[in-house]
């Protein structure tokens, strides 16, 4: 069973990445790859527990899969180093704007009195 | 097709990129332990931090190292693809707002691609580096993905996509409660759109309710901007370089 679940887990991998280059999309292929999981488990009812069992591990230590590409950054310090004003800027900004926007949307659209503040940051 | 030397020249990046990627992983684990988890402890800064030291310390080329390191990088596909099952599991929280939790995720996806390229642009940021930043608001797998469908830079985008939880986490909760942002469902929903899984991580330390809708704002806003950023860059296209 466990076999037959990684053959699933990669066979949604390999899928979405095919029909993503062949529909030309922009959507990158493991995430057709999700929503093809995703349809699976709508279907099956919830993931078995071999699928569990197989994906915790890859779930859990995501961390070590980024390293890889994440370190090819090294190729572009000069690119960092000219641009990192306008990027530190457009982070802060962003993520400041974005937040304030969400919560904003979630209190008008869906004004919550049962529960209470979250405790202390 | 493929005789022995040359199986030995394929495999041979893999004896040191693999060893080392996971040193830098264990490395990394333990000073993020060692910090109590916080959010500037980021393992996969420190992770890539020990990689690039030893690939710069010792001269090997970051192609040989990548070359080594493929099926790690391979599983990263994988792993996205099973990013499936929280969200599956997540999704009874819905239940509650479905179409306000939609809609907050659909604007704020939008609003944190848009913001992050016109303030870039506005600060005279090169067009691959706007194209870098646009995902930056998703989970680490999906927003390199997408900055490489763009022709982007993928590992600014990683370096980015973390900057922006790192600063979310730090700052996001403080700054919804001195806006008067009390309600659980409305915080956890607004630090998983803004900062993904390293906003998730925080929230969960704080409040196991607003981790969990936190982790349910982070699944859904990994679709919305696998579908958003390609078409927002489609429409700035012209106006970005």
């Amino acid at each position: 069973m466990l076999l037959i679940e990684l053959i699933v887990l990669i066979g949604c991998q390999l899928l979405g990445n095919w029909l993503v280059d062949v529909l030309n999309a922009p959507v990158p292929g493991p995430v057709a790859g999700m929503g093809l999981l995703f349809l699976y488990l709508l279907v099956r009812g919830g993931p078995s527990e071999s699928m569990t069992k197989i994906s915790q591990p890859l779930l859990k230590h995501m961390a070590l899969l980024f390293i890889p590409a994440g370190s090819g950054v090294l190729l572009f310090t000069d690119r960092v180093t000219n641009e990192w004003v306008p990027i530190t800027i457009a982070l802060l900004i962003s993520t400041l704007v974005t937040l304030l926007t969400a919560a904003w949307m979630m209190e008008r659209l869906a004004p919550e009195v049962t529960e209470q503040d979250a405790g202390d940051v | 097709m493929c005789n022995l030397p040359q199986l030995m020249d394929m495999l041979k990046p893999a004896v040191f990129a693999l060893p080392l990627t996971l040193m830098a992983y264990i490395i990394a684990v333990a000073i993020y332990r060692l910090g109590k988890q916080a959010p500037l402890f980021n393992p996969v800064l420190i992770g890539m931090a020990v990689v690039i030291t030893a690939l710069t310390g010792l001269n090997i080329p970051y192609a040989d190292y990548f070359n080594g390191a493929q099926v790690l990088h391979f599983l990263l596909g994988t792993a996205t693809v099973a990013l499936a099952i929280p969200l599956y599991h997540q999704l009874h929280q819905l239940r509650a707002a479905m179409l306000p939790i939609v809609l907050s995720v659909l604007t704020g996806a939008a609003i944190a691609a848009v913001s992050a390229v016109l303030v870039a642009k506005a600060l005279g940021g090169s067009t691959l580096t706007l194209i870098s930043l646009a995902p930056k608001s998703t989970t680490t797998p999906v927003a390199m993905g997408i900055a490489e469908r763009l022709g982007g830079l993928p590992p600014l985008t990683a370096v980015a996509v973390i900057v922006t939880g790192i600063l979310g986490a730090i700052t996001g909760l403080g700054i919804l409660k001195v806006m008067g942002i009390r309600s659980v469902r409305s915080q956890g929903i607004a630090l998983g759109i803004a900062a993904h899984g390293i906003g998730t991580a925080r929230a969960l330390q704080v409040d196991q309710r607003v981790g969990a809708y936190s982790g349910l704002a982070m699944s859904l806003t990994a679709v919305a901007t696998a579908i958003l950023v390609p078409l927002i860059i489609a429409v700035l296209g012209p106006w970005l370089s």
